[in-house]
């Protein structure tokens, strides 16, 4: 098989650029190719599931089945929501054929693998990647935050210290960085509600916000752009002042840092809170 | 009027493999729920689980029990964050049955009708059509016709420009994907 499947998204296609951006980048320089699945469609997000069984099945078998065609037999969906959708779907396929009939496909389409961020990271490339460091991230703190969907449920990720994952924290270490131990890191943000009810993202994000700050961390890193949104844009209207909001960081863009390459690349110029001072710690 | 042939108890047993009748009520599904807190969901998820057990357990009082499992505000408030599927010590899939509350409720329109759920609502129906007919979500426009939905015209009117200077939200639509084999399926699978 040459290369890996790429399966954005549509948050990685808008407002989350800047986590396609550094995670191309950072595969270019891990020699990775990736090769986005043609004609891709939407995962079904939150939305599909909760109202249409049906739909957020054939949603998601559809890209798998795109993927099949163009010759992949694995997919690196980087975020959260869709990783998961993806995911649950390949799983459903396993014990349900009547999906792929539906679709005029042949059986075997559960045999694609969507992979997340940190299955990629951590399985195929962590030595490529390590080999790579020239600007360690020394004596930065960092909040690694998991969210729900990377880790949950784990008859669908496979992860297996479910409550307490380390996948990410070994990132952040190989990077020079220090991983705080805090208590919110699997903790919902609520970001499903992000627009219909706005009072959960605000109550989840102020107690993910003040489990990280109580611990010294100087960073959130996070996997998902839907987190993103709510902690990076809203944690004014969590009333956190400015000087004591955090910056919250992609994983590919830590390491795309990390790797030497400018914060223009990587896209870490288009955050509400800024990202300067957190790198600027680490230079001294 | 359809009639009910199937029971909800019934309906989680099929969709996620796990039964609601094995649920030992010991709460820790409710006691790690992040939307089971005062001022949002009005009964437990747990509590969810007893209903749909009394919904089997007594066939005289089924309808009623299922009512107060549909008409309920929690399965609409529940962010589907997976945390009482991992934890459940019985292996009760509870994010999958609120999935079948939400769809079923509105099979049988027979949903809680507070403001808030109805924008919920309104938010994943939006959102929904969008997927199917043009493949791929837009955000402005998602905004927008959310906004037309529920008339929340102002709710976070400063962060539309805000975002518009950081390159986050883009004015026009970027491409489009095919869904006719998508819609084709999900007909063939209403129709068995
Ligand atoms: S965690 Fe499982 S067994 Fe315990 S109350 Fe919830 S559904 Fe029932
Ligand atoms: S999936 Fe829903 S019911 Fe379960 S813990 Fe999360 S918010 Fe609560």
């Amino acid at each position: 098989m040459s290369g890996l499947g790429y399966y954005p998204g549509c948050s990685l296609s808008g407002s989350a650029s800047e986590y396609d951006r550094s995670l191309r980048a950072v595969a270019g320089q891990l020699g990775v190719e990736l090769r986005e699945i043609p004609e891709w469609v939407c995962c079904g997000a939150t939305s599909a599931h909760a109202i249409d069984h049906n739909a957020a099945l054939c949603l998601a078998a559809d890209t798998l089945a795109k993927a099949r065609r163009a010759g992949l037999t694995e997919v690196l969906a980087p975020c959260a929501m869709c990783y998961q959708r993806l995911a649950v779907v390949a799983h459903e396929l396993k014990q349900n054929p009547g999906i792929a009939t539906a679709l005029d496909e042949a059986p075997g389409l559960e045999n694609i693998k969507p992979l997340s961020v940190l299955a990629w990271l951590n399985n195929g490339v962590s030595d490529a990647l390590q080999a790579k460091v020239t600007r360690s991230l020394t004596g930065l703190k960092v909040a690694c935050y998991y969210g729900c969907l990377l880790v949950r449920p784990p008859k669908i990720t496979g992860i297996q210290q479910v409550e307490a994952p380390r996948q990410m924290e070994q990132l952040v270490t190989l990077l020079g960085g220090q991983p705080v131990r805090w208590s919110m890191a699997t903790e919902c943000c609520g970001a499903s509600f992000a627009l219909s009810q706005k009072s959960t993202v605000l109550r989840q994000g102020r107690q993910i916000y003040d489990a990280a700050r109580k611990v010294g961390a100087d960073v959130f890193c996070l996997a998902c752009p839907m987190c993103h949104a709510n902690l990076d844009m809203r944690q004014g209207e969590m009333g956190i002042p400015a000087e004591a909001q955090l910056p919250v960081i992609y994983l590919t863009q830590l390491i795309g840092w990390a790797m030497g390459l400018d914060a223009t690349t990587l896209g870490l110029d288009k955050h509400f809170v800024p990202t300067a001072g957190a790198f600027a710690k680490e230079k001294s | 009027m359809t009639t009910v042939s199937q029971t909800l108890a019934n309906l989680v047993h099929q969709r996620t493999g796990t039964r609601p009748l094995d649920c030992y009520q010991c709460g820790r599904c409710a006691a790690g729920c992040p939307q089971n807190v005062p001022g949002e969901m009005d009964i437990s998820p747990t509590r969810i689980m007893r209903l749909l057990q009394g919904e089997t357990a007594f066939p005289e009082k089924a309808v009623e029990y299922a009512r107060q499992a549909l008409t309920a505000e929690t399965p609409w408030l529940c962010a589907g964050c997976q945390a009482c599927t991992t934890r459940c010590p019985q292996g009760v899939d509870i994010a999958g049955a609120m999935d079948v509350l939400r769809q079923e409720g509105l099979k049988r329109r027979m949903t809680a009708t507070t403001k808030r759920v109805r924008d919920i609502q309104a938010l994943h129906r939006t959102f929904l059509n969008s997927a199917l007919r043009h493949g791929r979500i837009h955000e402005l426009f998602l905004v927008i016709g959310y906004k037309l939905r529920t008339g929340h015209l102002f709710q976070d009117a400063a962060l539309g420009p805000a975002m518009m200077a950081k390159g986050k939200l883009h004015l026009l639509p970027g491409k489009s994907a095919d869904t006719s084999r998508v819609k084709t399926a999900v007909e063939r699978l209403k129709t068995p």
